[in-house]
């Protein structure tokens, strides 16, 4: 694996209104990881995600994207696939059109757009519904779309926002041996609110609280920050998981 | 070629919700019919009462003859029909019920004076008209009533007036019709309507958050809105050529220049995106759009000419052209334009002040729409 970071976040700070949403946090992601972006709601990391893509301005700080600024070369963008938290299409195309749409936009020929097209509604399981309007489509199938249109241009960085959201048992065992099958070609930054999930896909894990980074490092060295184990009943003694860690770390209580 | 990508992707999503494109370009071609049965069911009619009290004079009874001749001259190509009245009274009485619009007295000594005037004699005969004054029906019927009055005297006496008036048309006005004159203000009407369905095309993709994806690609924000308004500008021509097809149905007929036309629905279309980006950039949602927007279609539709006639304060004048209130309003110039071409057979030479404006507006409107809607809607870092 390249140690060369492919994202670099330093004292990125973003505020809206009296609201620091994300304070001074400094992350670096390497080539060809995956790398598992977890806090509790409103803990910053939507607000980070636009940053990286460059949809948010930061109000200081940088990031870098493979070793240049961001903010300085504008076509850095291209080299991301985003999977947004929401479902973002275009209703009224069917699922070909809008992936060779996005393949066109990217720059992509018209032949080759429909061959990555067709691919990756393939891939996706999509294939049989391709030429139906999406808007017709089950929440799942549009799960999957979702994550379709972000990889249509081949980009080195993959965000996955809460992409397994919606997806049922099999699509999640099938999104997640796809996108295993990047590495060590792409670099994944995915959040989740599924701690199983970024224990099974993440090399390393982020949790991000109040827009900080509280911990970073493998799920293994998080999980023995905490202590190794936890004794349920007399005879009963588990493994503790990436949960207990997250919930020791960021706490009980409730957020908006 | 990212433009012909949005074209194809703005021209499926336009005919997967077709019944917003109907009830765009249906709304102009509706309006022509109603004009139409308007014009048929108002055409341009008058009554005149005759109320005869010539007494005769040696055998000549002049107010019969008087009498008999106007009334024949009561045909379809004349607007005004004369009836004989018992009396005074019955023809006020057809007046205050609006059955007549005005009534023609011919005195007791007309034979007399007629007689008298035939020899030769210094003599005026005192004919006395009369009516609802401020009605403009009444003003049209004492005109012809006139008219026709004072060619049965000359007829009759010999006596020639000293003038003589010959009426020409401008332009092919005389071979028009009211009908005729109120379509190209509906051919505007018809790319006003295109507001809707262009703002509603820019405001979709900051509604649905498919802005987002269009903002992480390559394309640029000038092919994205050049894509979508050149979708736009075809459903405009066809809307055009819906509403020239049902008023040519009716009876209309286009005698301009088909090239002026051409110039000036283009420019309109264009000015009217350009407004409907600045509608997109002040709203978020589709909804928004419905409501936001029904307030500048009422100017465009009641404030330029496009439905009705209209002239407000002049605010300065070129080229003998006035540029008024409402011309801040790129519709009225285009109305302006198109009745010159259509009426006057004016050459693009004759409307370049309307143009000058038209493409004047429509480039303020695209600036201040693509400014705003990039800062709304579209940027970046």
């Amino acid at each position: 694996m390249d140690s060369i970071p492919v994202i670099q976040c330093e004292s990125l700070t973003k505020s809206f209104g009296q609201l620091k949403a994300v304070d001074g946090l400094n992350l670096e992601i390497r080539k060809g990881e995956i790398l598992g972006f977890l806090g509790p709601n409103g803990a910053g990391k939507t607000t980070t995600i636009n940053m990286i893509c460059g949809l948010l301005n930061p109000d200081s700080g940088t990031v870098k994207i493979l070793g240049k600024d961001l903010r300085k070369i504008q076509e850095l963008r291209f080299k991301i696939g985003l999977c947004p938290q929401e479902n973002i299409f275009w209703p009224k195309l069917t699922g070909l059109e809008q992936l060779q749409f996005m393949a066109r936009m990217y720059g992509i020929g018209i032949k080759e757009s429909r061959v990555r097209a067709y691919q990756l509604l393939d891939q996706l399981g999509l294939k049989g519904k391709a030429s139906s309007v999406t808007a017709k489509w089950s929440g799942g199938m549009k799960r999957r779309l979702n994550i379709a249109l972000a990889l249509i241009h081949d980009p080195e960085i993959l965000i996955l926002d809460e992409h397994e959201a919606g997806l049922d048992p099999q699509s999640r065992v099938m999104v997640r041996e796809f996108i295993k099958s990047f590495v060590p070609h792409k670099t994944v930054l995915l959040t989740t609110h599924n701690m199983d999930e970024a224990d099974r896909m993440s090399e390393r894990v982020a949790v991000i609280d109040s827009g900080k980074i509280i911990a970073l490092g493998t799920p293994g060295e998080l999980k023995a920050l905490i202590g190794g184990e936890q004794q349920i009943k007399e005879w009963v003694v588990r493994e503790k998981t990436l949960e207990d860690v997250f919930i020791q770390l960021t706490g009980k209580k409730l957020r908006s | 070629m990212k433009i012909l990508a949005v074209i194809m992707k703005s021209l499926s999503e336009q005919s997967r919700q077709i019944w917003v494109v109907i009830l765009t370009i249906s709304m102009a071609p509706f309006f022509v019919g109603i004009y139409y049965l308007m014009w048929e069911s108002t055409k341009l009619s008058m009554d005149v009462e005759i109320v005869n009290l010539d007494k005769g004079y040696g055998g000549f009874d002049y107010g019969k003859e008087i009498s008999q001749f106007v009334i024949s001259q009561s045909s379809d190509e004349l607007p005004v029909n004369f009836h004989l009245s018992a009396s005074r009274d019955n023809a006020l009485n057809q007046i205050r019920n609006k059955k007549s619009d005005a009534i023609l007295i011919l005195p007791e000594d007309f034979s007399e004076k007629a007689v008298m005037l035939g020899r030769g004699e210094n003599v005026q005969i005192p004919f006395e008209l009369t009516g609802d004054l401020s009605d403009i029906n009444y003003m049209l019927a004492a005109t012809w009533t006139y008219e026709l009055i004072g060619a049965f005297i000359s007829e009759n006496t010999g006596i020639k007036t000293p003038f003589e008036f010959r009426e020409t048309p401008a332009g092919v006005s005389g071979e028009m019709n009211e009908f005729d004159l109120y379509v190209p203000g509906l051919l505007i009407l018809s790319t006003v309507m295109l507001m809707f369905t262009a703002a509603i095309a820019f405001v979709r993709e900051p509604e649905q958050k498919t802005i987002i994806r269009l903002k992480l690609s390559q394309l640029k924000n000038w092919e994205f809105i050049t894509g979508v308004s050149l979708v736009q500008m075809f459903i405009g021509f066809f809307s055009i050529l819906l509403t020239l097809a049902v008023a040519a149905a009716l009876g209309f007929e286009f005698r301009g220049s088909w090239g002026s036309f051409l110039i000036v629905t283009t420019l309109t279309c264009l000015s009217i995106i350009g407004f409907s980006l600045i509608v997109a950039a002040l709203t978020r949602t589709v909804n928004q759009v419905l409501v936001v927007g029904n307030f500048p279609l009422f100017l465009f539709m009641f404030f330029t000419g496009a439905m009705m006639p209209v002239h407000g304060p002049t605010l300065f004048s070129f080229a003998s052209y006035d540029f008024t209130l409402p011309g801040l309003m790129s519709p009225y110039h285009a109305v302006s334009a198109l009745k010159k071409i259509s009426i006057f057979e004016a050459s693009l030479g004759e409307i370049w002040p309307e143009l000058t404006c038209l493409a004047g507006i429509t480039v303020i409107y695209f600036l201040i729409g693509a400014l705003l809607y990039r800062r709304q809607h579209l940027r970046l870092l």
